[in-house]
């Protein structure tokens, strides 16, 4: 039996129609949180398959629909962890039944929030799994687009398997200040693709989408110089930037505000411009790639706690409306790098990872902001010639009050 | 087993019990009718009628729980194999309708949710298999630090770590009451007004809104500035007793306190109080200002941006998994225990990172026992406050910043030591400035102020911490703990006030 929805393997029945247990789960969701979506791309006629049935919650949920999905054979919400879905496999005689869960506690009032609702209940395993599994392809991908930009790679090289490191060590070029113009626009339309997959992106309001994806812009940017230098840069004191630049760490380069520095430029503008440019990385050098390092994260937890720094950071400034979304993605992906690091680490040293790692997004968004900051006060001197976009990114990117 | 004689339409000799019954139908003689429930192929008779294991299961479990349900519809849904769970009003009573009985249930033999086999995990994303029996863990009594101390180094339990971190929290509270009864008794003495009961749950709340009508310039600026100076001195006392805090170099542990000082002012307050008398209390305060003068209309406007994203970022979340003290507690540790803060050393991060680990197990150990099925969620739940206080405790220190440049109000110099020299952070040498400038504050008040029988505890308490670690700053901060409210002590601080809090 195949799904009706996704074409992949389907065991049995779920709500009038044959499907596997991803898409069942979907329509379970949707249908008991009461959640409605929004096409991507407007057309009502997105395909759905096995490899695209996340792309498009919208179509996704109405072809559960065409196929004779029924929403009253949804089990409400207050009995949910009793329920079990229609199911032809016969329950072995001696399997334990389900626990009886704690009843859930109605949402306490609040005259700062508009009808709260409760924190998303656990998901089941396989959906955690999968939901993994799209965070580590969204940042593989990412790395692919820039090994594509960035480097001479054959095509062939660039689509086979997972890319963790877009760059390898002879690839790299040294980082020249004085042509550099902050991110280019290539770069801006990589990290929008990044944005618009990531889950729960498409259901903000255009005010929330529009400051999420400056956010993902400084996030990506402390998050991926950070783990590119620690993959294959500190051996050789080298801070590798996103772009597969380099900067020579072993000595320490000029900070801008040594005496006698000034001897050494031709121009006032350009000291201005590499005191603004050298200097923060020098700093992130010194302070924050040595505590990245200690965490010694792999890729995949690197790939989950950049979702998460994204909407971390990006929390307070949402519109009021999405924020629920937000403490729901941020539920989700609690879920999902507690579930990586016990997989990985096991039931005892897991819980202890993750909760490292979930804390220390805070020193991630803190290099996030002084990287703001950095670029607005170049921005605003007019120290260096940005592309265009740069200096609208930046323009009501207040990140304080 | 009588019951089979009286209800099944085909008597089985060879049948010995439920059990055996199921392997000889399946193995020599599979039934060919349906189930009657749901038609659905059956396995067998169960309790009296042909059905499978699912309308079986669904039975048993419908009535060992001695569950109610309720139709969505007009009791007249439709069961059959494909829609069978959809309403199980109606499965249950076309169960019984078809002839299934209550008592042909076996109690005694495999129970639903049986206590002594612990609840099952079927139902969790994460699987566990958890030792047998309640963990027991050390309970420490009325002991000294160093008892506590001893106790998590030599039997690092889960339990144990939450237990220290306990006791620490209701000594530290049980301080603040006793402070704020002698708080109330020196305003009364000087202000000649009757004093309120205090209720020893909400002490410092029902102190500073008890004293707000009646007086409200001049003690609203002393009570709220008492606040400020001995939540961070508790503070102190209590980072003493978190190991491996004592074990730390002085730079190390100037830099871990100031690092979670803000943290602090913004943690305490968002746990004890309710979302209303936090707003109340922020109100009551800064309505006081904006009628003083204008200037402090400008700090009340600065400061008034803190307000919303604490309690939309911190309060709403700990009123919303309705945060136990024991899960609280390990997050004052979480925060305060923050092997990331610039400045330290390597041995101290090391060292901070282990006892973070610690506390990290035994907060999951500690939800995954109380509620295993929301574990991972409420887990990571309560670890995402930790980003959004540092967040927010950047902010602060702006507002403060400003207010302290702009001379707007007055900042206290124990608040200011412990938040606002950051930027002198470059070098040690001005924070050891900092730190002789704190003792020459502490002597006069000590050598003016007798002791008194309730502040003797304190004392010994202090000459206990003295002893280990030599002549320590933080420690000679604690002398002046003892004496926050003396007649000295209180001139030199009249003209200081703390809106901040």
């Amino acid at each position: 039996m195949k799904c009706a929805i996704c074409d992949s393997v389907a065991l049995s029945l779920h709500f009038g129609a044959p499907s596997c247990k991803a898409c069942a789960a979907f329509f379970r969701r949707t249908v008991a949180l009461d959640i409605t979506y929004d096409c991507i791309t407007g057309t009502l006629d997105c395909e759905v398959n096995f490899e695209r049935r996340m792309a498009c919650k919208r179509c996704r949920y109405q072809k559960c629909i065409d196929n004779n999905m029924q929403r009253y054979l949804v089990q409400s919400k207050k009995g949910r962890p009793d329920a079990s879905t229609a199911n032809g496999i016969e329950n072995p005689t001696t399997s334990a039944s389900p626990s009886i869960p704690s009843p859930f506690s109605p949402p306490c009032p609040s005259s700062h929030n508009s009808a709260p609702s409760g924190l998303l209940s656990p998901m089941e395993t396989d959906e955690i799994q999968k939901l993994n599994e799209h965070f580590f392809k969204m940042d593989s991908n990412l790395n692919k687009s820039r090994r594509m930009a960035f480097t001479d790679s054959r095509l062939l090289d660039i689509f086979s398997g997972v890319c963790k490191m877009p760059f390898e060590k002879h690839q790299l070029q040294p980082f020249d200040f004085r042509s550099y113009r902050g991110y280019q626009k290539q770069e801006y339309v990589m990290l929008f693709n990044y944005a618009n997959t990531l889950p729960g992106f498409q259901e903000l309001s255009n005010a929330s989408q529009n400051f999420l994806f400056r956010i993902a812009c400084g996030v990506d940017y402390v998050i991926s110089s950070s783990y590119y230098t620690l993959c294959i840069g500190t051996e050789s004191n080298l801070l590798i930037n996103q772009d597969g630049t380099y900067i020579q760490m072993m000595p320490l380069p000029l900070m801008g505000d040594e005496p006698g520095t000034e001897l050494m430029f031709t121009r006032k503008e350009e000291l201005e411009k590499y005191r603004n440019i050298i200097k923060p990385r020098v700093n992130s050098w010194l302070e924050f790639i040595p505590l990245f390092k200690s965490l010694e994260l792999s890729f995949e937890e690197n790939a989950i706690l950049k979702a998460l720094c994204c909407w971390q950071t990006a929390h307070f400034k949402l519109e009021e409306c999405d924020k629920e979304n937000v403490r729901k993605q941020k539920s989700l992906l609690v879920q999902c790098l507690l579930k990586f690091c016990i997989d990985t680490y096991g039931e005892e040293e897991g819980p202890a990872r993750a909760g490292n790692i979930i804390l220390f997004s805070s020193s991630i968004s803190a290099e996030v902001m002084e990287l703001v900051n950095s670029l607005i006060i170049m921005s605003f001197f007019e120290i260096m010639e940005c592309d265009p976009l740069i200096n609208e990114i930046l323009s009501t990117t207040t990140l304080f009050s | 087993m009588d019951y089979f004689l009286d209800a099944s339409k085909h008597i089985q000799l060879n049948q010995i019990d439920e059990e055996s019954s199921d392997d000889f139908m399946d193995l020599v003689d599979p039934l060919a009718e349906p189930c009657a429930v749901c038609g659905d192929k059956s396995t067998g008779t169960h309790y009296g009628v042909i059905s499978c294991n699912g309308c079986k299961g669904f039975f048993r479990r419908t009535v060992l729980r001695d569950q109610k349900f309720t139709c969505r519809f007009n009791k007249r849904c439709v069961i059959d194999k494909n829609f069978r769970c959809a309403c199980r009003y109606c499965r249950f009573q076309k169960c019984v309708q078809v002839g299934m009985k209550r008592e042909a249930i076996q109690f005694e033999r495999d129970p639903v949710g049986s206590p002594t086999s612990g609840a099952s995990l079927n139902g969790t994303p994460f699987k566990k298999d958890r030792s047998p029996g309640y963990e027991n863990g050390n309970s420490n009594g009325v002991g000294s630090n160093g008892m506590g101390q001893e106790n998590m180094r030599t039997v690092p339990q889960s339990s144990s770590v939450i237990d220290a971190l306990m006791e620490m929290e209701a000594r530290v509270n049980q301080e603040m009451c006793n402070r704020y009864r002698r708080s109330q008794i020196f305003a009364n003495g000087s202000g000649g007004s009757n004093g309120n009961d205090t209720d020893i749950q909400q002490g410092s709340d029902s102190g500073a809104s008890a004293f707000a009508p009646p007086n409200r310039p001049c003690t609203t600026e002393v009570d709220l500035n008492e606040i400020s100076r001995t939540t961070l001195l508790l503070m102190v006392e209590w980072a003493k007793t978190i190991n491996p805090f004592m074990d730390l170099s002085m730079e190390d542990k100037i830099i871990l306190l100031k690092n979670y000082a803000p943290q602090h002012l913004i943690l305490m307050p968002a746990f004890r109080s309710p979302d209303t008398t936090r707003v109340c209390l922020f109100n009551n305060t800064y309505m006081t200002r904006d009628n003083n003068t204008d200037l402090n209309g400008f700090a009340a406007f600065k400061t008034s941006n803190i307000t919303p994203r604490v309690l939309d970022e911190i309060v709403w979340p700990m009123r919303q998994l309705q945060m136990r003290e024991q899960e609280f507690v390990c997050l004052k540790a979480l925060a305060f225990l923050h092997p990331e803060a610039k400045g330290l050393s390597n041995s101290s991060q090391i060292m901070i990172r282990d006892a973070r680990n610690r506390v990290l197990k035994a907060l999951y150990a500690f939800i995954l026992d109380q509620m295993p099925d929301d574990a991972p969620t409420r887990y990571g739940n309560i670890l995402l406050l930790a980003p959004a206080l540092k967040a927010l405790t950047q902010l602060l220190i702006e507002n403060m910043t400003l207010t302290k440049f702009f001379g707007l109000a007055e900042v206290d110099s124990l608040l200011s030591e412990f938040i606002l020299d950051d930027i002198n952070d470059h070098s040690t040498a001005p924070v050891s400035l900092q730190q002789h400038l704190s003792s020459p504050t502490t002597l006069p008040t000590n050598g003016v102020s007798p002791l008194n029988p309730a502040g003797s505890v304190g004392s010994v308490s202090s000459v206990s911490g003295i002893t280990p670690t030599g002549m320590l700053s933080a420690t000679l901060a604690a002398p002046l703990a003892i004496h926050p409210l003396q007649s000295q002590d209180s001139i030199l601080n009249s003209e200081q006030n703390n809106h901040m809090l």
